[in-house]
């Protein structure tokens, strides 16, 4: 299968899949609830609504609100692509998929994201859009860090290579066990889930994500909407393929392969999205004042993950 | 010395009178304010109640009337004064009685009376809309007057200084709550100052209750506060009692105080989810305790054929009686509901994220909370011995006598924790309800003709205080006063140095009502 | 001598800036002020396409023999220098552009005559540090660079600019005096001495005279940079200059300084030892850490970019940290990717902070005040200079696909790869500046959406702000120059690469070639055609599902309640969680006052608020110090007592002291 090849199906696969993420981590948190949920497939239809919508757009606003929407987009599209989530072998494996790059991307999202938000001149778009930007900026550093550690692990910066090293990678190295921990926390942070944000909230003061996007509607609104369920689905199915590389399709691999990648994928997208929901319904919300013990704690295992990993490579 | 020698050591002019156990003096509208006062700073008084009344037809002018009750002694003074109709003036107790503040505002919008030299004269109920000179509590003013459309500046206070910048919530929320408006003064988000702005649906009870019969006001008093529905029908119900000087007999006494404790599990359960669940966003809590509330509510729809309770209170006793059996399935409810959310609570109380979010947030010191004539759970939590169920008690609580809680630290940790002790000793009281309740009527004739009387009753929210004259048979002016009215104005000093995102958990730690408030 | 295009290019350029120098003072009129900045501006284009042929062709020295006339002084062009050269022309090209409008526009504020004259003399002065190849071509170049500087931050004559500009010239001149000192103990004394004499004179020095000599010159090369905490005057000064010069200082002189320590810390001293490069490394962090804090935490638009610049210098200062320890250290790989990122930075951050400040001064120039509280808006009223600001922004905030990140990026990298196989100690040393590093560019992006997002868009905070229109072409134009010249710094990064001598982290010699560092590939045009990609298909996407969307204008949601632009977030409260999260860095606290209305009512109270900003190096540091040698000045005034006769006691005694040392 050729790498162009592989890269557009992931491609799909991914962005075809995401809004399923958001919708199953609704679900079955209102189960754990005892209510009956809507179902997992909700997510679809109403981003089909709302690109057929109307939009209500703000007098006060500039064109930045209308840029922000497609780069926002944009970048989910270059993650959901770059990143190696069904296979190592895509196209960028190697040249394009650096970590480094990714976290500037994420980052060239946010500032977006934020830029959006205030564009409209409300309070609560101010309110959320100053909270993302201290989480994105706090959590930053816990990004680069937890990814060195696989880095200097494997001794590539791309992430396919991180990956590449396959199954007996955190056996080789425990201590990749607490990056991987951090990694979770950023995912945490920079999804907008529990402990830092409540996505379901309906109290606007505490908002961060929700207050953000509240001014955009329709099609915009829905495009905003999709990037952040492919950055959740993208963030989720990462962190299995690092916990559980063997299911990517290796390159040159044959049908049954391309099917192993593709259910692997799909399971460790559901059990992520499970679990989230499992913590998001068994802690509370964290005070946003303690943001910073908060990305102090993320950078500090991360930390630990990366010195632990090359300690035994001091000579 | 009494508070009939205070009173008489005050101004030897005045001559009070004892009228059904509350001492009632009249004083010109120049003494008014330093006798509030005296009775306040020097004597340990508290403000319940303060209204005014149209008397131009009887007495040329406007009545006012402040309630003070000494909680420690349990004794009530009302000082009540003229106004004449053509200078409806007086110096301002809010000057030195931070608790009148909001009556006196209450007074200026509704009547057109003018406490001179107020600190805070601005309009409380009248929005910008209503024109100048409406003063809907008059008796020339009819209930369905059409008024015009005018915009009256309606100021909000602004912090001065570079870089502030002003949050307004509502009164259109993002959740379904009643319409309420909040400003918040903020550099960031550290609240600076904080202000309501509430009156948004005013419902004219206090004008549709004029000219009428009690048992036709009944329905509009019980729909003044949904979720109060047993507490509000009681102290309307006691006040006119009182004017009857009729005693109700101990069943229905000990029937009323069920249910009474029945909506204060039901609410403080409901409050345990909210500020847990919602305040904090541990769906955990909220997701099971509605669930146990719902129980409770689902009881009362089965016994009492509605699920708020209402219609059952009835000036008098109470509509029917109820059997000893279903009072003993009610108990077994509640004590089941009591206990599920014990444990619940419980488990929530072992996670340090939950209490490091309820404690230290939206500390009220016990000196703003007498100041602001607190009352309720958030009196209690601040560390104030207040609660009408023992100070003005009835016959049945003067026989069950319920174990007051308090917590001193006064932030919505100890308002948690006040609810969650009341929930276990208001289980108590229906068990040993259940176990001893008297057999008898359960009501007697109730027809007052003439008087006035406040109703005092503590409800789960708080102390009301129902303010009742009757002229030949009819209501003459009722002023239903709701603890939220004392408590709104606690927001402005509870608020001010926690951040912005926890002032939703404060706001759920008092839990006021809207529509209680706005009459 | 030889002469070339290049060197007849290089020779025109000073000359025309000299030039430009004399014409100014000839008239008071705008036509003069026109000729003077359009001389100014040819003569740095022909500058900087001279630097760039230059670093592309042969890159054997420039000399010019024939200017050997002022005590050996000869003019070189050495290929570092050219870098710096290209640098200093590019940015004063845009300069003196934008001038033509600028300085125009506010002819009632500054003396026009005097204030070309000192822009061309400071830009002259700069050209020709870079081309010094003696210590006193240099020092006599640095000071007119000093100086010219000195007087176009008091241009303006106001109040602040004048107390800034004597804090500037306070530390401007303890640093020349400094690198003076310093230059005088690797020669000897002698300050006629080429580079390179000095350099072989200063391998026979003993070890301490070296670290002597390199204090003197950190010290005096870190204070023109900005490094904490030497930087006070640097956020004082810089936004006081008129804007064209703001961009000269932050985007160009400070290169000047990087240069001059570059030259003489890593070129003329030899050998210096690990611990040096480390404390290089560690001054740079501390620097970037406290310039991006406190340029995140700043509320005025000219003084964040200052702060920024104390950020960048700090990145700069630590990348060149790295160098030396890696270079003293036996890691040439680390060492080689170290030096081309600083390098890199340095071109990048030329671009961008001047590109920002030139920005600054257009948004100005439309508001009349540098505060962004009363902004917003902006990008509705002037979309095209915003546009501008946002790329700028962005780019500062080294994102991808702009250059600032592939600068990071390669640093990064260098360090992952070094991390393998270190001993612990170097180990320890390359993660502190691996996390502080991160630390500090994540705070700068804070930083910068700050400035764009609460300048540029929401509603205006003021009267000015909403009748704010899109400055004059003239103003813009430079702008979008500058932002285009950030556009290009990512997509040919590998160019700029190239042109700075840093062809090995370059595969092929294409204009759009990847960069390659340990073994990673990063390929930036490919990144930005990448991101453009997934614009288009952002777009298509949308077009797919939607058609021709139908729109509707209604106001911004307000709860029920009418809104105002009081209501909307201010710079103080979008940076409120970091001023709070970071508090005992930056020592600024929220005083809020109250008054009871009643005096008997103590619950109803009017409110204001004030801003408590203390520097911590101020108070803890150059103010004890300051007060020291005060106090020390009024105990040896005691000396001028008044009498003839002491003085003379005192003259002879000064007499025998020289003599017995002289003896």
């Amino acid at each position: 299968m050729s790498s162009l090849l592989i890269t557009v199906l992931q491609f799909l696969l991914v962005l075809g899949c995401a809004p399923f993420a958001t919708g199953m981590v609704r679900w079955v948190k209102a189960r754990m609830q005892g209510r009956a949920g809507a179902s997992p497939l909700l997510p679809y239809y109403t981003l089909a609504t709302l690109f057929r919508k109307e939009m209500v757009i703000s007098p006060v606003t500039s064109w930045v609100f209308r840029v922000s929407p497609f780069v926002v987009l944009a970048t989910a599209l270059v993650v959901s692509a770059v990143l190696p989530l069904l296979s190592g072998g895509g196209m960028f494996a190697g040249n394009g998929d650096d970590f480094l790059f990714f976290a500037g991307i994420l980052m060239l999202g946010s500032v977006f994201l934020v830029l959006g938000g205030l564009d409209p001149g409300s309070a609560f778009g101010g309110m959320g859009a100053s909270r993302e930007m201290t989480i994105a900026t706090l959590i930053e550093p816990a990004v680069m860090v937890t990814l060195t550690a696989f880095a200097a692990a494997s001794g590539t910066g791309s992430t396919s290579g991180m990956l590449a090293a396959g199954g007996g990678y955190l056996l080789a190295h425990p201590a990749l066990l607490l990056s991987v921990l951090a990694f979770v926390f950023v995912l945490l942070a920079e999804n907008a889930r529990y402990p830092v944000d409540n996505p379901a909230t309906h109290l606007e003061l505490t908002m961060v994500h929700e207050a953000m996007v509240l001014e955009y509607s329709g099609p915009y609104l829905a495009m905003l909407e999709f990037a952040s369920s492919i950055k959740l689905a993208v963030f989720a199915i990462f962190l299995g393929n690092l916990l559980v590389p063997q299911t990517l399709l290796p390159v040159g691999g044959g049908a049954e392969s391309l099917v192993v990648a593709v259910l692997g994928m799909a399971a460790k997208l559901t059990i992520m999205m499970v679990l989230l929901a499992l913590l998001e319904s068994t802690i509370p919300k964290m005070r946003f004042y303690r943001m910073q013990e908060y990305s102090a704690m993320a950078f500090g295992i991360a930390l630990a993950g990366l010195v632990l990993t090359i300690l035994p490579n001091i000579v | 010395m009494t508070t009939m020698d205070i009173l008489r050591q005050l101004d030897a002019q005045v001559c009070p009178t004892i009228d059904a156990g509350m001492v009632v003096t009249d004083v010109p509208r120049e003494e008014f304010a330093r006798m509030g006062t005296t009775l306040v700073q020097e004597h340990g008084f508290r403000l319940m109640t303060l209204f005014a009344t149209d008397d131009r037809v009887v007495a040329q002018g406007f009545g006012l009337r402040a309630v003070l009750v000494h909680d420690a002694t349990h004794e009530q003074v009302m000082i009540r004064t003229l106004l004449p109709e053509q200078d409806p003036r007086y110096p301002a107790l809010t000057t030195t009685v931070m608790a009148a503040h909001w009556y006196e505002r209450y007074a200026m919008d509704m009547f057109g009376i003018v406490a001179e030299g107020h600190p805070d004269p601005r309009r409380l109920v009248h929005h910008e809309n209503v024109p100048e000179g409406t003063w809907p509590l008059r008796k020339d003013f009819a209930w369905n007057t059409k008024m015009a459309h005018d915009d009256v500046p309606y100021p909000m206070h602004h912090v001065a200084g570079e870089g502030i910048y002003e949050i307004p919530v509502g009164p259109i929320h993002a959740g379904i709550i009643e319409p309420g408006h909040f400003r918040f003064n903020v550099a960031g988000e550290r609240i600076i100052t904080l202000e309501g702005k509430l009156f948004f649906a005013h419902k004219g009870v206090e004008k549709l209750l004029e000219g009428r019969t009690l048992l036709e006001a009944l329905p509009y008093v019980e729909r003044i506060s949904g979720d109060m529905a047993v507490a509000h029908a009681l102290a309307f119900s006691q006040a006119a009692e009182a004017i009857a000087g009729v005693a109700v007999p101990q069943r229905a006494a000990w029937l009323r105080a069920l249910l009474l404790e029945l909506e204060r599990m039901t609410m403080h359960i409901h409050d345990l989810a909210n500020i847990g669940g919602n305040g904090t966003g541990y769906t955990m809590l909220v997701a099971h305790g509605f669930r146990i509330k719902e129980r409770l509510m689902q009881c009362a729809e089965a016994v009492f054929g509605n699920r708020f309770w209402r219609g059952y209170v009835v000036p008098g006793g109470v509509r029917a009686d109820c059997s000893d059996t279903t009072i003993q399935e009610i108990a077994a409810i509640a004590r089941g509901a009591a206990e599920e959310m014990g444990v619940l609570v419980g488990t929530g109380l072992q996670s340090d994220a939950f209490r490091e979010r309820l404690e230290t947030t939206g500390v009220l010191p016990r000196v703003t909370a007498i100041a602001y004539g607190a009352v309720g759970v958030g009196a209690r939590a601040s560390g104030l011995d207040i609660d009408a169920r023992r100070d003005h008690s009835d016959s049945a609580y003067a026989i069950l006598t319920p174990a007051i809680v308090t917590e001193t630290a006064g932030d919505v940790y100890a308002r948690f924790m006040v609810r969650v002790r009341e929930l276990e000793v208001g289980a108590a009281l229906i068990a040993r309800i259940a176990r001893e309740i008297p057999d008898g009527a359960h009501m007697v004739p109730c027809a007052p003709v003439h008087g006035f009387h406040v109703g005092v009753v503590e409800s789960w929210r708080g102390e009301i205080a129902t303010a009742l004259i009757m002229r030949d048979g009819k209501i003459e002016r009722c002023f239903p006063r709701d603890p939220s009215f004392c408590n709104w104005a606690l927001f402005g000093e509870l608020g001010p140095g926690n951040i912005v995102p926890d002032f939703p958990l404060c706001n759920k730690s008092l839990n006021l009502s809207y529509s209680g408030t706005d009459l | 001598m030889q002469w070339s295009w290049t060197s007849i290019g290089i020779l025109v350029s000073i000359a025309g800036t000299l030039s430009a120098a004399l014409l100014a003072l000839c008239g008071r009129g705008l036509w003069t002020h026109r000729m003077v900045q359009v001389v100014l501006a040819m003569s740095t284009a022909t500058g900087a396409v001279a630097g760039v042929v230059f670093l592309f062709g042969n890159r054997v020295p420039v000399l010019f023999d024939a200017v050997d006339v002022l005590y050996g002084l000869r003019l070189v062009l050495h290929p570092l220098a050219a870098i710096f050269f290209v640098i200093v022309n590019g940015i004063a090209c845009a300069a003196a552009l934008y001038a033509i409008p600028y300085v125009a526009a506010h002819q009632r504020t500054y003396h026009v005559p005097m204030v070309n004259s000192a822009v061309a003399v400071f830009v002259f002065g700069m050209q020709t540090v870079l081309l010094a190849s003696n210590v006193i071509g240099f020092m006599f170049s640095w000071e007119l660079m000093s100086m010219a500087s000195f007087f176009l931050v008091m241009a303006d004559r106001d109040e602040a600019s004048v107390k800034a500009a004597m804090l500037y010239l306070v530390m401007t001149h303890l640093g020349a005096a400094a690198i003076l000192a310093g230059f005088s103990v690797l020669g000897g004394g002698n300050p006629l001495l080429d580079f390179s004499a000095l350099a072989t004179s200063a391998r026979s020095l003993s070890s301490p005279y070296i670290l002597l000599a390199f204090a003197l010159f950190f010290f005096g090369f870190g204070s023109k940079a900005g490094l904490v905490p030497l930087h006070v005057w640097l956020p004082e000064a810089h936004p006081q200059a008129p804007s064209h010069v703001s961009a000269l200082m932050s985007g160009v002189m400070l290169k000047i300084a990087v240069y001059g320590f570059i030259l003489t810390a890593m070129m003329l001293l030899p050998g210096l030892p690990p611990g040096i490069g480390m404390l290089v490394a560690g001054v740079g962090l501390v620097s970037a850490v406290a310039g991006s804090l406190a340029a995140a935490a700043n509320r005025d638009i000219k003084q964040t970019l200052a702060w920024s610049s104390v950020e960048n210098l700090g990145l700069i200062f630590c990348m060149l940290g790295v160098h030396m320890f890696a270079a003293s250290r036996g890691m040439p790989e680390l060492a080689g990717t170290a030096a081309a990122a600083a390098l890199f930075h340095c071109v990048v951050h030329a671009i961008f902070k001047s590109g920002l400040f030139l920005t600054a001064g257009g948004i100005v120039h439309a508001m009349h005040t540098r505060s962004l509280e009363r902004m917003g808006g902006l990008a509705v009223r002037m979309p095209v200079l915003s546009g501008a600001f946002l790329v700028l922004a962005l780019g500062a905030s080294a994102l991808p696909p702009f250059g600032a990140f592939f600068g990071e990026w390669m640093f990064l990298r260098g360090l992952i790869h070094a991390f393998v196989g270190a001993d612990a100690g170097t180990m320890a040393f390359l993660l502190a500046v691996f996390s502080g590093f991160v630390f500090a560019s994540s705070m700068a992006i804070f930083a910068m959406v700050k400035l764009f997002a609460i300048a540029c868009v929401g509603q205006p905070r003021s009267a000015a702000a909403a009748h704010a229109q899109e400055p004059p072409r003239g103003l813009v134009y430079p702008v979008l120059l500058l932002a285009v010249g950030m556009i290009m710094s990512g997509v040919a990064a590998a160019t700029i690469l190239r042109a700075i001598g840093m062809e090995y982290l370059v595969r092929t010699d294409r204009v759009f070639a990847p960069i390659v560092v340990s073994g990673s590939v990063l390929q930036p045009a490919g990144l930005a055609g990448m991101v453009i990609l997934a614009l288009v298909l952002a777009f298509l996407f949308r077009r797919l599902w939607t058609g021709d969307p139908r729109e509707r204008t209604y106001p911004t949601w307000d709860c029920g309640q009418p809104i105002t632009a009081a209501m909307e977030y201010t710079a103080t409260a979008f940076s409120a969680p970091i001023r709070f999260f970071f508090r005992p860095i930056l020592q600024n606290r929220k005083i809020v006052t109250t008054a009871a209305v009643v005096a008997t009512n103590a619950y109803v109270r009017s409110h204001t608020m004030t801003f408590a900003s203390r520097s911590l190096w101020m108070e803890y540091l150059h103010l004890p110090i300051a007060r020291l040698i005060t106090w020390k000045s009024t105990q040896i005034r005691k000396l001028q007592n008044g009498t003839i006769q002491f003085y003379l006691i005192l003259i002879f005694l000064a007499l025998l002291v020289a003599l017995v040392i002289a003896v």
